[in-house]
């Protein structure tokens, strides 16, 4: 039985990271994030585990995957102009496939911004944030509860492919207070690093010939050697064409090609949906709040709230614009994620953006209006 | 045996005819080889650069991550598992430009590791550019008139942030820096070695100093031991390099201090 | 039938406005097991400027956290007071007549209590933000005194027996003031 409790998201966060088996947390705190940084300098050393404040975001990535590289599962928070610091070794954690995970609790942009106020303006920098081609896991939560769950899926998906894991949150989920249940160990499945097996000396922590390769850690029996720049199957420095060819194609398949597996949505009144809502993160409440008072004023509305924003899922959208007879997007940005759903429009319905910029919440009345519009 | 820590088959070196860089990779692979330290306990973290390519020689484990943040990589490798023998090397660039403010910070907050940082002046390996520890009034290829800025006397930054281990040598004199690299090693908590070495291809080309060997003269020739400083003047040791131990106290490190926290909240207990 | 309560308490930051929502939201949630959510609207700075945290207690479950469709109206400051006055229909606004010199004709209907003086003959001023929690509960009934006081004592958990007392009390004192409302306006 898990213990219910009464929490803001950003602290529920740290009790996810905890219960997933995290136990090292560097960072440098910047809001609307730091909650998650301060409940976290209390609870590591209580499990054994370790916080370290950095001097800024770049060191906080650079000492999180160097934690990761020696065994402990590793998370930071941030806002997003410490994402735009953190990409520099976000890339370091793809290329060197070092799992960990980076919460974003997204605030407005750009720059500095409106720090206190809610924004979904990084959804594309979480996919493309770090330069060179790659593929990233983006999971986005809507509530407390997501707080918990998801992100001991978030490590889960960190450690089974081998890749740093973003947690978009937004300001409206990471301040909400709401009830969750955080639930015990036994009642949570938790992928832990598969250990390489034979003999050290043949021991390749990038040779994916046969599924991916098993991450050994610092210390092991079976050294290894982490290569920011191209290398080959061992880690070592390797510049030929084909084996360049290879190491990225690798990087965005292995995501890609289990893009299915990675998919999690969530499907409200979908059945006989007309009026399809596309939706996440904070924006997805709005958007639950709209469709219930579609469906009391007799509009055939449904919701389908993306939770895995990359890699996309694909199926799911397609099914939804092949029902509908129009899609709404509500997205706190000027249309971010609404281009996904355009690439996927053969069928050519209306595809509506509601859109907010002004550090307010997309208030459900405004996407209530596209609904009845559409409706008409 | 030494060899046992070098990986033959990337040998040679890359580096060019009278570079340090060799120099200061035998001397530390001596030491780590004197100590018994496995290739398994042991990390090399690298930066970028040509002494950011250290880590392609060596067989133990190594992480090769970004420009000037070799520090903040070993910071999370250290703390996550304090058993292990972490070595840092990064070049000027690495150390006291791009990754200046990591340094402080690391001398600062005592994580128990050492920090070798190879100064040869300018940026080798982009072709010579300046970098902060490019002297005033050098030629390089961003200074074409004369380095209008002054250039870092990095010990200096590096005792003022608080490290309780900091010393510089240079390759010409190879007794004095095994020495200095052996004593990092033995002392708990932050160690820094600076490490005066040559770079003929840019740095000394485009200061007229001559081929490898007279680099190495021009070396010896600017070098003047701690003592012998202690009488001089700030204009007398201009262009000058001061080599010896300038801090060596003890001082608890990062990781005794935080498993105190962690046993003070947990009994003792430990997972 | 309306089965959600929507309540924003408002002021300046450093009036203590999360602390009184969370505690009402945590013992709907946690005592009276209803659905509960506390969302808060706050700016850079730590003190001084608009802030509120909005309250929403419900039977079923609740997407939107912010207040729509407010029950009740709390303004602690001045600048709040400005924001809300006039603007919420026939929802109760409840001002803190010692911070607030009301419109001389407002809408809706708006009623002033001395908080900040009742906080002072308890005693200590720093109780206003459970005084008010009292006020809210005895006026809305979204939660009862017994939850209340355990979310009470939770959050001083740790604290001298003296304070506990002190915020129970200030508690009991309006919920007094706030059942005194709800009979008038009945």
């Amino acid at each position: 039985m898990g213990e219910f409790r009464f929490m803001q998201g950003n602290e529920a966060m740290t009790e996810g990271a905890i219960a997933a088996g995290a136990r090292f947390y560097a960072g440098y705190p910047i809001t609307p994030s730091s909650e998650v940084a301060e409940t976290s300098s209390i609870r590591l050393p209580q499990v054994g585990g370790l916080y370290v404040q950095m001097e800024d975001e770049i060191g906080s990535m650079a000492a999180l995957i160097g934690a990761s590289a020696a065994g402990k599962k590793a998370y930071t928070a941030t806002s997003g102009p410490g994402l735009s610091l953190m990409a520099e070794n976000l890339g370091v954690a793809v290329m060197g496939e070092i799992p960990c995970v980076l919460i974003d609790v997204q605030r407005s942009g750009p720059s500095t911004g409106l720090a206190t106020k809610p924004a979904q303006g990084d959804v594309l920098q979480a996919r493309w944030g770090t330069h060179g081609d790659h593929s990233i896991i983006v999971l986005s939560p809507s509530s407390v509860q997501d707080c918990f769950d998801l992100m001991v899926t978030a490590f889960n998906y960190s450690e089974k492919y081998r890749t740093p894991v973003i947690f978009l949150s937004d300001e409206i989920i990471g301040h909400l207070r709401e009830q969750v249940i955080l639930k015990s160990p036994e009642e949570l499945d938790i992928f832990e690093r598969p250990e390489p097996t034979g003999d050290p000396k043949d021991y390749r922590p990038y040779d994916h010939s046969n599924g991916l390769a098993p991450l050994s850690h610092f210390g092991s029996p079976y050294i290894f050697k982490v290569n920011g720049s191209m290398h080959d199957e061992w880690g070592r420095p390797c510049a030929r064409p084909d084996n360049a060819d290879r190491i990225i194609r690798h990087l965005s398949e292995k995501i890609e090609a289990h893009a299915e597996e990675i998919a999690i949505t969530r499907r409200y009144n979908m059945d006989d949906a007309e009026i399809v809502l596309i939706c996440y993160g904070g924006a997805a409440r709005s958007a639950l709040s709209a469709m219930k008072k579609a469906r009391e004023e007799g509009i055939k509305a449904g919701v389908l709230q993306i939770v895995t924003l990359w890699p996309v899922p694909d199926q799911e959208i397609r099914e939804a614009i092949a029902q509908a007879k129009t899609v709404i997007v509500p997205e706190l940005n000027l249309g971010q994620y609404i281009g996904e759903v355009e690439k996927r429009n053969e069928k050519n319905i209306p595809v509506i953006g509601v859109n907010r910029i002004d550090g307010q919440p997309i208030v459900p009345a405004q996407i209530l209006a596209e609904v009845e519009e559409a409706a008409k | 045996m030494i060899k046992d820590y070098l990986l033959e088959e990337k040998l040679p070196l890359f580096w060019c005819a009278g570079c340090g860089n060799g120099i200061v990779l035998q001397a530390i692979l001596r030491n780590i080889d004197k100590r018994g330290f496995t290739r398994e306990n042991t990390v090399i973290t690298t930066g970028i650069g040509c002494w950011g390519k250290a880590d392609d020689y060596v067989t133990t484990n190594s992480f090769h991550g970004t420009h000037g943040r070799a520090l903040p990589f070993s910071t999370g490798i250290k703390l996550a598992n304090p058993s292990l023998n972490v070595f840092t090397l990064m070049g000027d660039g690495d150390g006291i430009t791009i990754g200046g403010n990591h340094l402080i910070h690391a001398a600062r907050r005592n994580v128990d590791l050492v920090a070798i940082m190879v100064n040869n002046l300018n940026y080798g390996m982009t072709g010579g550019q300046y970098s902060g520890t490019t002297p005033k009034h050098a030629i390089t290829k961003t200074s074409p008139y004369g380095h209008v800025e002054n250039g870092f006397d990095v010990c200096k930054v590096v005792q003022a942030a608080g490290a309780p281990f900091v010393a510089r040598g240079t390759v010409y004199d190879v007794v004095q820096l095994d020495k200095l690299i052996s004593k990092a090693i033995d002392h708990k908590g932050f160690s820094f070695v600076e490490v005066i070495s040559p770079c003929p291809t840019h740095f000394g080309r485009s200061n007229k100093l001559g081929d490898a060997p007279k680099m190495m003269q021009w070396i010896k020739d600017n070098t003047i031991s701690q003592e012998k400083a202690a009488g001089m003047t700030r204009d007398e040791l201009q262009g000058k390099f001061v080599t010896g131990i300038f801090e060596e106290r003890e001082q608890e490190d990062y990781s005794t201090a935080y498993q105190k926290v962690i046993d003070s909240l947990r009994g003792g207990e430990n997972e | 039938m309306k089965t959600q309560k929507e309540i924003t308490i408002s002021g300046v930051g450093g009036q203590g406005m999360i602390l009184c929502g969370t505690l009402i939201a945590e013992a709907a949630a946690v005592h009276e097991h209803k659905k509960a959510t506390l969302s808060s609207e706050y700016g850079v700075e730590t003190r001084g400027t608009f802030a509120k945290s909005d309250v929403i207690v419900s039977d079923e479950e609740i997407y939107f956290p912010d207040v729509t469709e407010p029950d009740l109206v709390v303004c602690l400051h001045q600048v709040a007071y400005a924001r809300y006055s006039g603007k919420i229909g026939d929802a109760l606004l409840l001002f803190n007549s010692d911070e607030v010199a009301p419109d001389a004709v407002a809408q809706g209907p708006q009623k002033g209590l001395p908080i900040t003086q009742m906080a002072k003959e308890l005693g200590n001023p720093q109780t206003t933000n459970i005084l008010t929690m009292g006020i809210i509960a005895g006026l809305t009934k979204v939660i009862t005194p017994e939850g209340a006081k355990e979310a009470i004592r939770k959050f001083f958990q740790g604290k001298s027996d003296k304070v506990i007392a002190l915020n129970e009390k200030a508690f009991d004192r309006g919920y007094e003031e706030g059942a005194k409302l709800q009979e008038d306006a009945i």
